[in-house]
Parts: C-alpha cells; structure tokens; sequence
C-alpha cells in the first residue's frame, strides 16, 4: 500500500486524471450492469408476450446505452494512459536527477545496463500496473458488489450457494502471488545480467576481436541468454500452474447458474422460482461473479511486478548521496585560485590513500604532479573536485573549505580534464561547449586552438559539426584528449586541472599546447598531473607522490639537483644511461647537446 | 561515415514490409512442431468452448419447457457443461506452457542471431553510434518482436481459426443470422484503414523517441563524472526532460487511436446483438417463433455466438498494433544483422599457418572515408624479429598502420603481407591468434584480475598468468590488493588507475604469446620507473617476436631496432636512432629539441 502511494505521488497534478480515469469506469461498470436489465425486459415484457411494438424503443435505449458505455470506456484508458505517462516523465526524471549527484561510488558498484533497466523498464511497469491496476481494482470491486446486489435480490439461498467457491479462489490467488514474486525478481535480475553481459560486449569491442575471443563472448552471453529464457518459463509456469485452477472454479459458478436457475425456471416464479428473463439476467451476470475472480490470478501477478520494480526503482531513488551541497554557500563571490591542501588523509576502507599531504599553491601559479602508477596523483584531483571527501585534514579554495562551497559553484571554478577521455556522442562543437553550453563560437575556436584540436579538427569533413562516437570512439587517443583540454579550457575556470591530459600526445604538440596554455589572458591555477617530465618541467612547483605522501618537491631545478626519483625518471624519459646522463647534463650545462 | 547522436531518430518508412515479414517466419519455422500441437489444441478448445452455448440453448429452449421431468437431464447436461469447460482450461494451459517455451527459445535464438553478428562487425560499427542503442536492439527489440511472433501471430491465426470455427455454428444455427452478424464488420475494417496510417506514424515516432531517451541515459551515466566536473547536471536533466516530452507526446497519441479500437468494436457488437432481436422478431420469424413460442434459448445463442465472432476480430485489432510495433523492430533488428561485415574471411581464405614474424607493406593506401586517404602508398619491409617504433605527430596514422596489420580495416590498395602471405588470403582467426595487439584504449572486463589477464589465454594456468603480470610488474600492485589476483574487477576497471589498466592489459597481452607484438600507446599512462621494469622485464619475451611499437617517450623509441617517423600518411623517414640522428632530419629535430628544452632550463 505504501509502495502505492509512492508511486501514486509521481502522478503530480495527473493523479485527477486517475480519479478521472476510475469515475469513467465506475460509469462504465454501471452501463454495463444495466444492459443485461434492459435484455431481461426485452425478454419477459416484449418476447414472451409478443408484444413486439415495444422492440424498437428498448433497443434503442440498449444502443445509447452502449455508446455511453463504450464511451467511458475510452476515455477511462485516456486518462489512465495521461496518469501512467505523467508519472513515467516524471519519474524517470526524478531518477535522473539522481544518477546526476550520485558519487563515483555508486557507479563503480553499479553496471550501467541495471541503471538503465530501473530507469526505464521498471519505471513503465510502476506506472502502467499503478494507472491500469487501480481503476481494475475498482472496477472488479464494483461488479462484485453489483452482481452481489442482483443475486441477492432475485434469490439469497441461490447466491449463497455462488459464493461458496470464492474462498477458494482467494486462497489460490493468494498462493499464486507468493510464488511469482521471487520468480520476476529472478527474472529481471537475471534480465539485468543478461543486459551487463551485452553492454560489456559492445563496449569492449576492440578487444574481443583483437583477442578472437568471440566464441568465449559468445558462449558467456548464451549462458545468460539461456538463463533468462529458463528464469521466463519458470514464471510462466507457475502462472499456469494456479491460472487453471483458479479458472476452473470460476467456471464452478456457470454451471450452478445455469443449472439451478434452469430449475427455478422450472418450478416457476410463483413457487419462489425466477422467469425467463431472469434466468438471462443471471445468466449475463454470471461474469461479472466470474471475471473478478478470473482476473483476480493476474492481478496477483500484476501487483508482484510493481512489487518488485518499485523495490528496485526506491533503492536508486533513496540512495544515500556522499557529497552534498553545505546548508549555507560560503564561496567567495569571485574566484582568485589560491588551492591549499592542509594536511589531508584519505582513507578507502582500510587502505589510506593520501596521507598527510599539503599543498599551498598561489593563484596563477603552476604545480606539476608526478608520481608512480597508483600513487594518489588522481584522488588528488577528486579531493579538490569534491568528488570524495577527505577523511582528514582540509583542502581550500580562496581559503574557504570546499566543503562549504556549494557543488555547482565549486565544480563550475575548476576545469578538470580525466584520465579516462569521455566524450559524448555529439558535436566536437558540443563537445567543447560542454561546460558553457552558450557560449560564443569564438570561444570554442580559441580553445580548440589553444588545445590544439582545432587543425584536426578543420581537416574533418564536417570540421565542427563532425559528431563524434560515445566516449570518442572514432579519433584516436590524442586526439580525443585534446578536445577534452579545449572543453576545459572553454570554461575559462580560475582553477585548471589536468590529470594526464597529454599522455597521448606527441611531445612537439604538447610543448605547443604548454605555449598556448601560458599565453592565455586569464590567468589560472594549474595542476598538471603527468608522467612525462616534458610536461611538467615548465611548472613553477613540482610534487612527486609516492604510496598518497609527497615524496619530493621544489622546482625543475632543484629536483634535477636533489637526484632522486624525479632525476632519474628524467634521465630514463631521455633513453640516457647513467654515464651518458653526466656527459648530458654536463654538456648542457655549457649550453651545448654535444653529446650526440 | 553515418554517425548517430542520441537526438537523432533514426528514420525508417516501411509500412508493412511483407518481405521482412516473411523473412522473421524464419525463426518460427524452427518450431513448426510445437506451433502445430498449439493449433491442434487450440481448434479442439475451440471447438468444445462452442459446444457450451449449445448445451445452454438446448437447456432454455426444449429441456425447461418440459418440466420437472426434465431436471435430471439438466443436471447431467450441467456437469457435461462443467467438463468440458474444465477441459477447455487445462487445454490452454497445456497450449500456454507450449507457447511459453517457444516464443522464448524464439527469443534466444534471434538474440543469439543479432549478438553472433555483432561479433563480427568491426571497429566503425560501433564507433559510429550510441552504444546505447545497440543495445537496445539486441535486447529490447528482440523482447518484442519474438513477444509478436509468439503470442501476436499465433494467437491471431488461432482467433481466425476460431472465427472460423464460429462462423461454422452460427451458419449451422442461422445462416441467415450470421449474415445479420456479418454485416457489423465492413464497418470495423473502414475504421482500422482509416486509422491505420496513422497509427503506424505515431508508433514508429514513439520508438524512435524512446530509443533516444534510453542512448541518452546510458551516455550519462557513463559520463556522469564530466557532468558532475561541468556543472551540467540542471542542463542536462532539462534535455532528458525533453526527450522524454517528446516521448510522451508520440506515445500519447499513438494510445489515443489505438485505445478506440475496443470501444468501437464494443459499440458495433451491441448494434449486430440489437439486429439480432430484430432479425428474429420481423425478418425471420418462421426460424425464431415457433408453435407460437418466442425461442430465446435460439436466440441469447446467437448473441452468444456474435459476441464469440467479435472476440477474435478484436483480438486482432490489438494485435494489429503490435504488428505495426514489431514491423519497426524487425526492421531494425534486421538491419544489424544486414550491416554488411566490412573485414571477413574472404572465399578461399586459407590458415596462416605458424608465422615467422616477416611483415610487409605493399604499396598501401588506406582510406576511412572515400576520397581522404590516410595512408598514402606505404611500403616497408620488417624482418622477423624486428622491434620497430612508430613515431610522429597524433593523428598521422601511427594507429591505423598497425590496424591494418591485424587486419581491422581492409587497405583500400595494395596488400599487407606477413611471411608472404597476403592477409586478404587468410582466415582471421588465424591471423589474429597469433599477434598480441594492445590498444590505446584499455578494456577492463567485470570478473576478477585474474580473469582479466586470463582473456588473453583462456586456458592458460594461474601460475602463467601471474609469469605475465610479473612481467609487466602488475604483480606489485595487484599483491597489494585486498584480494589479490581474485580481486574483483568492475565495468570497464572503475577504480583502477589508468595506469594500472594498461599493465593489466599488457599482462593479459603477453600471456596471448603473439609471434607479432603491437603496442599502441601500451604504457603512456605508467609512469617512467615502472616503465623501465616492464621493459626490462618483457625483453626476454620480446627476443625473437616482430614488435611495432607506438609511443611518444623517448625512452621506449630509443631501444627498438629501427624507427619510423610518420607524417601524413606516409613514412617520412625511417633507420635507427643513430642513423637518424646523424640524419638531422625530423626524427632529430624530435628527439633534440626534447632533450634540449629540458637540458636549456635546466642549464638555465
């Protein structure tokens, strides 16, 4: 009941349509009990007299009738269909809006075909069975009390005899529903596995066939394939394990119907029998005892499957955010840039990831990063992005707490490029005009050029308007980097961070966009996260991580002096042994690369 | 190239495609037998279910008359009655329990149809659309259609076969009275063309919406990070708001004609039953008055049996929409499985066998699009054994040099050949089971590491997978995990670092044991010392096997036996390191002006 009202909210201002929708189809069970009444008259008042002048004005009145009833019933599905597709939208919307806030750790835990499963599949059977459920309900509610009404009327022993099947139907129905529930959950779970194994498939394309692996595919994808169709059938069968029985007491009642009230016919009205046309009337009213309880298996089955989309549907929409918005916005009205990090110690579960890391870098100034594969140089930038927490110590913007900032504001002062390149499957317009959606095209054509994507991006037959694949599928790896530094740069953000933008560049293109960065006119905050000396030489500050601590810092200079893991990573970078790094450095240092 | 993006309907005009429609039969003539008990059953159930109104009508119309006498009889016809009803049920449950298994073994086998095509669709199918909406077909559309096929086509040849069925009693009871139940269904049938048309507009519109709706939220979520790091959460819910209007709108009035369909044939059914009266009363009162006694046993039969005859037509009105759903699905459904495969085993192609490692370029022009090459004439000539280093500015056409070598792409001219063999000539299994390719983008399976880096031998043991990733020094990180080689891995390696994915991947790359070795980027995000280890580390693995290595850092270029400087399209320069430093060409320039840059501010 709960899970209904739930539900029920999601209609908004359309929950009158529901009502609306239940009001046509009450007027509609009503048109339909009143027609067998007018047949039964036309029996008894005009058939058995034969006094046929009388036909035509009641069947008349049973054609208004109808289209009355035929009528509401349209509209009853209209307005049901308004209800279930206002709350489809707005439901699905809400989700949205969800999926928007929820962390990274949501959706490392989640795979993407079960988000999209709750979002969509789930989404339209909480609204369907809700708006075609409800008045159904209603609906057989009503026909009972009606058919209770004229049985009762016309003889009470009679019905009472009726009657006697229904326990029995309540408690298959009952029976039934406990055993479908866990069934459909079976079933869309093993859905959602079956989805996870396709999407895996299609997006990890380029490395099953560099594999040959597609019988190993194939075969990981029959087992789920198969397991879906077992799960279905499974379901299917219990459905038509209790259905029959169910169907078949509903028959119990047609029979009695027919073969007690052929009897009362017999011993004939004024021994406390029925006419004729009563016997009609029972006999056309014989469904509206038997459907309700026909259809009473399938809306068991119905009411099991919101059941067990709205469980599913709720878990997303409740799920706890990790980051939120602070009650009060404390951020300063206008962004300088300053970034300290004070001492901060990150912990995932037991592993500490940063630990005891400070950082003061002045607005304008450039940091490099460098650091060993898995030393915390990317939980950096999700601490200062705010996109996890830090278990100790603080990290400031302008010297207030990111924490007090609110998310938009925060997020909407850093430019941030990622490791993993996503791009969306659209415009390389849209693409850069991502994080300033109405921007000026000037705007977009200078970062591009800054980023230097703006020559590759010109020899593309459709130059801007090119769309690119879902996460840039179609440009290579530099390529797709470089369009994601120009949807950096295009927010002209106070703070710029660029987590290994250029790996995959070559290095004449990287000293190119390191010139470009430098000369732009709004000066930013810079965080160059990277593994090539080349691209954080320029810095004005460089920090080696190690294990989440600072392991080194100073300038290009000093590091090269200290001799450490930054002098010898340049000295590996450069193919130098040992003994030709000396004779390198040594030469250089009298401003000559003699050494080749 | 044809690209989608998720605001784009894919068009498609097929009305109603009696070709393709005859082309889905394929998947059902699989199970001709079960479908012929189903039939079987269904006539039977259909046959008796008509008895019943006979029993009924024989009880009104001679048994009550009789009296007392006759209650016995009505008693036994009663049970008769419930018998047969009974009967009626189970035999549709047992019909049920037939189509239950047959629609869904029809499912599996066209979703194993469209997944097995997809395997073999290369690289610019899926580049060139939403991920989303592959998926999309592949389930969701397969759902449906086979949903159609069972339960839509079987169950409306068993409604004709019970019109039919019915149509036999009615005329056994009434011929005439049939006509008078068959004059209500020109009218139905104007209704349908009418809106027909329609209604496959507004449908078709309706899935095309939807299948937007569904690329955009799977676009999102996977790129919910950047939309978080953006700030365009509020934008971006606005759009899918948006898309979901449009959605609705279609959807709306789509259900707005097709939910006329019942109570118009509703309004027509009670109309025949009013003529029925009439009928009996005025027109055929020879037939329905007899000794002066109105039959209306006769008569609430044939109403009875009108009701029986409209059932199936609107039955099959309703499966009329779904028809027209799964016309659209199947259009695209078999569009897939019609996407020409543009690299396969060409006729005749032979295994290659044990290769040695010699790979040549004939004379090689590449071109994605035509008209725009991107390879432009190449040739070279590696001996077995060879490492070579691809370098030059992105987008040269470093990375689809070494496509080629796997043969992803087909050349557009000339041949690529490896021990003489002209890759065209060869099957691709056997061509890519023996090279080792590692791609700029890293893919990480959900399972464990262990299975990650087993994808690259499915039979190989623990102890050799953990020999690669020693090798790749992914041991050191991978030991340091809770878990393990047994931890697990997520979609698409969430929680791994970049660099960690590679070496992965480069483990799972080596444990393939390729006689050609490709590196396109392999350790761009690893950082310099481990670097080193894994170089030092795979420099016993790489004695004897051809290596095409793409990279940018000096470091790795340095060691390779000879180097290549692409530009353009074409290899601008190639030799050694010394030679070409001594050439003081474009390599030169590269390698000096990095060297120097870091040397002058250090000098500084």
């Amino acid at each position: 009941m709960k899970q209904y009202k739930w539900a029920f909210e999601w209609m908004g201002k359309y929950k009158f349509r529901l009502i609306l929708a239940i009001f046509f189809d009450i007027a509609g069970v009503g048109l339909m009990t009143w027609e067998p009444y007018i047949f039964k008259d036309i029996v008894d008042d005009v058939l058995m007299p034969q006094q046929f002048e009388r036909l035509f004005p009641m069947l008349g009145l049973s054609v208004a009738v109808g289209l009355a009833f035929s009528a509401c019933r349209y509209f009853t599905s209209i307005c049901a269909e308004q209800a279930a597709e206002a709350a489809v939208v707005r439901l699905k919307g809400a989700l949205f809006r969800k999926l928007m806030v929820l962390g990274p750790d949501y959706y490392r835990e989640n795979k993407a075909g079960d988000i999209i499963n709750k979002c969509s599949g789930d989404v339209e059977v909480i609204s369907r069975s809700l708006s075609f459920v409800i008045p159904r309900v209603v609906e057989f509610i009503l026909m009972l009390a009606v058919a209770l009404f004229v049985f009762l009327r016309i003889n009470w022993k009679y019905t009472l005899i009726l009657l006697l099947v229904s326990p029995f139907t309540a408690v298959m129905a009952n029976k039934m529903g406990k055993r479908l529930h866990p069934a459909f959950k079976k079933a869309r779970k093993q859905l959602s596995n079956l989805n996870a194994v396709v999407a895996e498939n299609i997006a990890g394309n380029r490395v099953v066939k560099a594999f040959v692996r597609e019988d190993f595919e194939m075969e990981k994808f029959q087992t789920e394939n198969q397991g879906y169709k077992a799960r279905n059938i499974e379901a299917v069968s219990i459905w038509l394990k209790y259905g029959p029985i169910i169907d078949s007491l509903a028959s119990v009642i047609t029979v009695i119907n027919l073969v007690v009230g052929s009897i009362l016919v017999i011993i004939g009205k004024e021994n406390g029998g029925i006419t004729y046309g009563e016997l009609t009337l029972f006999l056309s009213f014989a469904w509206t005892l038997n459907e309700p309880l026909m259809m009473l298996g399938m809306l068991v089955n119905d009411i099991q499957r919101f059941r067990a989309s709205t469980e599913k549907v709720q878990e997303l929409y409740y799920m706890d955010v990790a980051i939120q918005d602070p009650e009060k916005d404390e951020s300063p009205e206008t962004v300088e840039g300053r970034l300290d990090l004070n001492h901060v110690t990150l912990d995932y579960g037991s592993t500490r990831v940063l630990d005891d890391v400070s950082m003061h870098i002045a607005p304008g100034q450039v940091i490099g990063v460098m650091g060993s594969t898995g030393s915390g140089k990317t939980t950096l930038v999700n601490v200062i992005d705010r996109y996890v927490d830090v278990t100790g110590g603080s990290v400031e913007i302008d010297g207030v707490d990111v924490r007090k900032w609110s998310l938009k504001k925060l997020r909407s002062s850093i430019g941030l490029t990622m490791q993993d390149v996503f791009l969306f499957s659209d415009t390389v317009e849209s693409n850069i005009a991502y994080g300033v959606p109405d921007t000026e095209m000037e705007n977009i054509l200078s970062s591009a050029v800054i980023a230097d994507a703006d020559e590759f991006v010109s020899q593309m037959p459709d130059k801007y308007d090119t769309i690119v694949g879902e996460r840039g599928t179609g440009l290579s790896g530099g390529q797709k980097q470089r369009v994601s530094l120009a949807r950096a740069i295009a927010k002209h953000a106070p703070i710029l961070i660029l987590d290994d933008t250029t790996s995959a560049v070559d290095m004449e293109t990287e000293e190119y966009i390191q010139k470009h960065l430098a000369a732009m006119p709004d000066k930013c905050t810079t965080i160059i996260i990277a593994q090539r000396i080349s691209s954080v030489k320029q810095a004005d500050y460089i920090y080696i991580l190690d294990k989440g601590r600072i392991l080194e810092e100073g300038t290009h200079k000093q590091l090269m002096q200290q001799k450490g893991y930054y002098y010898k990573t340049c000295v590996m970078q450069h193919g130098l042994e040992d003994a030709e790094a000396d004779a390198a450095f040594g030469t250089a240092l009298q401003g000559e690369g003699g050494a080749f | 190239m044809a690209r989608n993006k998720y605001n784009i309907d894919e068009e498609l005009d097929a009305p109603f495609n009696w070709p393709q429609f005859k082309r889905s039969l394929v998947y059902v003539k699989k199970y001709k037998k079960p479908i012929a008990i189903m039939f079987i059953l269904a006539v039977i159930a259909s046959i008796l279910g008509l008895v019943i109104p006979r029993i009924q009508a024989y009880i009104i119309d001679s048994l009550i008359p009789q009296g007392h006498k006759a209650i016995g009889t009505i008693v036994v016809l009663g049970v008769g009655y419930f018998i047969i009803n009974v009967g009626v049920i189970f035999i549709n449950k047992k019909k049920g329990l037939i189509g239950a298994d047959t629609s869904q073994s029809m499912t599996t086998d066209m979703r194993t149809d469209v997944y097995a095509h997809l395997q073999k669709l290369g690289f610019d199918y899926y580049d060139s659309r939403p991920h989303g909406k592959i998926l999309t077909r592949v389930i969701n559309y397969v759902n449906n259609v086979s949903d159609f096929l069972t339960n839509g086509l079987i169950n409306s040849i068993l409604a004709l076969i019970n019109l039919f069925i019915t149509l036999g009693f009615m005329l056994s009871l009434s011929p005439k009275m049939t006509l008078v139940v068959l004059a209500g269904l020109p009218v139905f049938v104007i209704y349908v063309a009418v809106t027909k048309p329609m209604q496959r507009r507004y449908r078709q519109k309706a899935a095309n919406k939807q299948s937007n709706v569904t690329a955009y939220l799977s676009e999102n979520i996977n790129g919910a990070k950047v939309t978080q790091a953006f700030a365009r959460e509020e934008m971006n819910s606005g759009i899918f708001d948006g898309l979901l209007n449009e959605n609705r709108h279609y959807k709306l009035r789509a259900a707005y004609v097709a939910h006329g369909m019942y109570p118009i044939a509703a309004m027509i059914m009670r109309i025949v039953k009013c003529a029925i009266y009439i009928a009996a009363v005025y027109w055929f009162r020879e037939d329905f008055i007899v000794g002066g006694m109105v039959q209306i046993g006769a008569i609430s039969a044939m109403v009875m049996y009108s009701n029986r005859f409209w059932a199936p037509i609107m039955q099959i009105g309703n499966i009329y929409n779904q028809l027209m759903d799964a016309m659209s699905y199947l259009e695209r459904i078999f569009q897939v499985l019609d996407e020409p495969v543009s690299v396969e085993d060409n006729e005749g192609a032979t295994e290659l066998p044990q290769i040695e490692g010699h790979v040549e370029f004939r004379n090689v022009l590449f071109e994605y699009e035509k008209g725009i090459p991107v390879i432009k004439h190449v040739s070279f000539d590696v001996k077995a054994g060879e490492s070579i280093a691809l370098v030059g500015p992105t987008g040269a056409g470093k990375s689809t040099i070494v496509n080629l070598l796997s043969r992803f792409y087909n050349v557009t001219e000339g041949a690529v050949c490896i021990d003489g063999h002209d890759l065209q000539s060869v099957t691709l299994r056997s061509l890519r089971r023996q090279m080792g390719v590692m791609q700029q983008d890293t893919f990480i399976f959900s399972g464990t590491i262990m299975d990650n880096i087993r994808y690259g031998r499915l039979n190989a043991t623990d102890e050799e997978c953990i020999a690669a990733a020693k090798a790749v020094h992914a041991d050191d990180f991978i030991k340091d995990m809770e878990d393990g080689y047994d931890t697990e891995t997520k979609e698409r390696g969430e929680g791994l670092s970049a660099g960690q994915k590679q070496l992965i991947s480069f483990a799972r790359t080596l444990l393939s044991d390729p006689r050609i070795l490709i590196l396109d980027e392999a350790t761009s995000c690893v950082d310099t010392n481990t670097e080193r280890l894994v170089q030092d580390g795979i420099a016993a693995l790489l004695k004897g096997r051809t290596s095409f290595i793409v990279a940018h850092r000096l470091s790795t270029i340095r060691n390779c036996d000879r180097i290549f400087y692409i530009q353009d399209g074409v290899i601008a320069e190639e030799g050694n390191h010394d030679a070409l430093m001594a050439k003081k060409g474009l390599y030169y320039e590269l390698y000096t002006s990095q060297l120097q840059e870091l040397l002058g501010t250090d000098g500084e």
